[in-house]
Formats: C-alpha cells, structure tokens, sequence
C-alpha cells in the first residue's frame, strides 16, 4: 500500500497521481503478488480496477507492469467488501456484504495462496480493528499531502508490531515490511 | 566536532530541523510517559543504546532548539535537576531555548527567549541568516 509521510492514500479525491513509482517497487510488487492467489478490495477500489484491469493487457500503450498485474489479478479470485454493490461483471469476483471477520477466518481456513487487501483505505480500517492483517507492506512517499484519503482515521485499538524488514528505493520510497508482534 | 549523519558540508545559512518520535499512525503524544496520555511512554520499549547515540549527536549538531509552549513547560520542568556523565542534561540546559507561545508570561529555564508566535517567522529568519554552520533544532 502507498502511503504519503502523513499518512494519506490518495489525495481528497481520490487522486494517485502524486504516488513515487519506479521499476524496483514494480519488481517487489510484482513478486509479492506471486505469493497470492485473492483480492481484497473495498468497493471504491474494486469498481476503479474493474474499469481498468480486464482490459488493460490489451491497450497498446501497457506497460510490462499493467500487463503482468493484469494477468495476475483477472484470473485471480477477487473479494470485494460492499453493502451497496449489487452485482458484478468482473470474472471470479464475490461480494461479501456482512460478518467480515466470520468470512476472513473462513477464507484462511481454506487451502491456497497468500490474500492481499490491495489500497482500500476504509476496508483497511476495518481490518485492523478486527485484527485480520498477518502482514502490512507499507510504500511510505517522500510527501506530505497535507489533505487526502487518511488510512488510519477511523482505526481506534493500539497494536504493536513487528518490523520484518525495510527497504529504501532510489526515488526517496521507503518501503515498510511489518507482522505481528 | 566529530562528523555524525547531522553535519551538513558547505550550509551558508542555518538549517531547521524537525525531530520527532511518531508512531505509524502519526500520533506524536506522550513519547515519555509523563503527560497522562493513555498510551503514554509508547516509545520506551523500542529505547536502545543506538537510538540514545542518534539522540545524542543530534543535540551535538544543534545550538538552539526550538520548542512550542507545551513541550517547552515539559522540558522546563524536567531537565534543570537532571545530570548525566555524558553532559546531555549540561547541553540541554545550556543551549539557547527558542519557546513560542502566546499564553505563557516568563520563560524562566536558563538561557529561554520567548517569542510570539506572529513574530516567529521573521524571527527564525532573522536568527538563520544571521549566524551560519550550525542547526536549530525543532523538537
């Protein structure tokens, strides 16, 4: 997840424009996500890869990253928490409406790969206050943004953590690789 | 001076610069658990020789610091009675003090300048330039 030295995710509307990028945290992504086999989303960033991702392989101005995420996450099992999103067209998606904690503790009994709850700030939240999150990959930019999307506004329990390791990038990213204590 | 990750080759005019301890979510409260906060002295279990170093060789680079009225009356109460062999309380308590508030009437630990806020900027400017090599430290 990226994340401003202030703690924003996106700026107030939303934007990502402002978000350090290069291809060493391309590469690190792109393995991170080779550990995984689900997505966890929030509805607004679900409906914003749905728009973009089922197509993306396919325009010719992509990228080796919009191609390689691409074809990671289309196949990939994608979940989205959402009281308000009725239906879907995207493949392989289910919609959790409620009793999210039941439905993680269900999932990680299940066999398969690693689930990773990509940006979605509010779900983020919620996560840590039920205490779902085994692993948090923070992108911490060398920005403040003064206003924005806050990731940690509505967490309300103290939790300490375990650094497993850090990471600084060429362009001022420092990445921040964090379990539990 | 013995050179430290502060010393900074070749600065004309002073620099300011902001020390803090702050945890992930940004709360920068109580690092020490002396203000009643309810996770007061959250920092003190991550405290090692290495950060005591870090700490150390910042207030080394320093020659003023920086302080806004609540953390001023802390330090204030704090650091006149305290001693150590290393001479980190002597500096602290010799330093220039910078204290910024509007509320507060005297200033009275050693070597304290309070300030206004609405004066602030033009002062720090004014302090900048006037004297060069050295760092103010905002804590």
């Amino acid at each position: 997840m990226h994340l401003s030295l202030d703690g924003f995710v996106a700026g107030p509307n939303g934007e990502i424009d402002r978000i350090y990028l290069e291809d060493e945290l391309f590469k690190d992504g792109h393995a991170l996500i080779q550990t995984a086999d689900t997505a966890l989303y929030g509805r607004v960033t679900y409906q914003l890869m749905e728009r973009y991702c089922p197509t993306a392989a396919d325009s010719p101005t992509a990228t080796k990253h919009d191609i390689d995420h691409a074809n990671w996450v289309n196949p990939a099992m994608k979940i989205v928490f959402s009281r308000s999103l009725k239906k879907t067209d995207w493949q392989n998606t289910r919609i959790v409406k409620d009793h999210i904690a039941e439905e993680i503790a269900k999932l990680k009994e299940q066999p398969g790969k690693n689930m990773i709850l990509f940006a979605s700030p509010s779900l983020a939240s919620t996560f840590m206050n039920h205490d779902l999150i085994d692993e948090y990959w923070f992108n911490v930019n060398p920005i403040i943004l003064g206003r924005g999307k806050p990731l940690f506004k509505d967490v309300r329990s103290m939790r300490k953590l375990k650094l497993i390791g850090s990471k600084t990038y060429k362009n001022g990213v420092v990445n921040l690789h964090y379990g539990r204590n | 001076m013995e050179s430290s990750i502060f010393t900074t080759a070749g600065t004309r005019v002073r620099k300011i610069f902001v020390t803090e301890f702050v945890s992930l979510d940004g709360v920068m409260e109580d690092p020490g658990g002396a203000e009643k906060f309810v996770h007061g002295g959250w920092t003190m279990p991550y405290w090692s020789d290495e950060i005591g170093k870090f700490k150390f060789d910042e207030l080394l680079a320093s020659d003023a610091l920086l302080l806004g009225r609540v953390t001023y009356q802390g330090f204030a109460a704090a650091w006149p009675s305290r001693t150590d062999e290393a001479g980190f309380a002597q500096r602290m308590n010799s330093l220039p003090k910078y204290v910024v508030s509007t509320t507060l009437d005297k200033a009275e630990w050693n070597n304290s300048h309070l300030g206004q806020r609405e004066h602030c900027e033009g002062s720090v400017q004014a302090e900048a330039a006037a004297r060069s090599g050295h760092h103010g430290r905002w804590q």
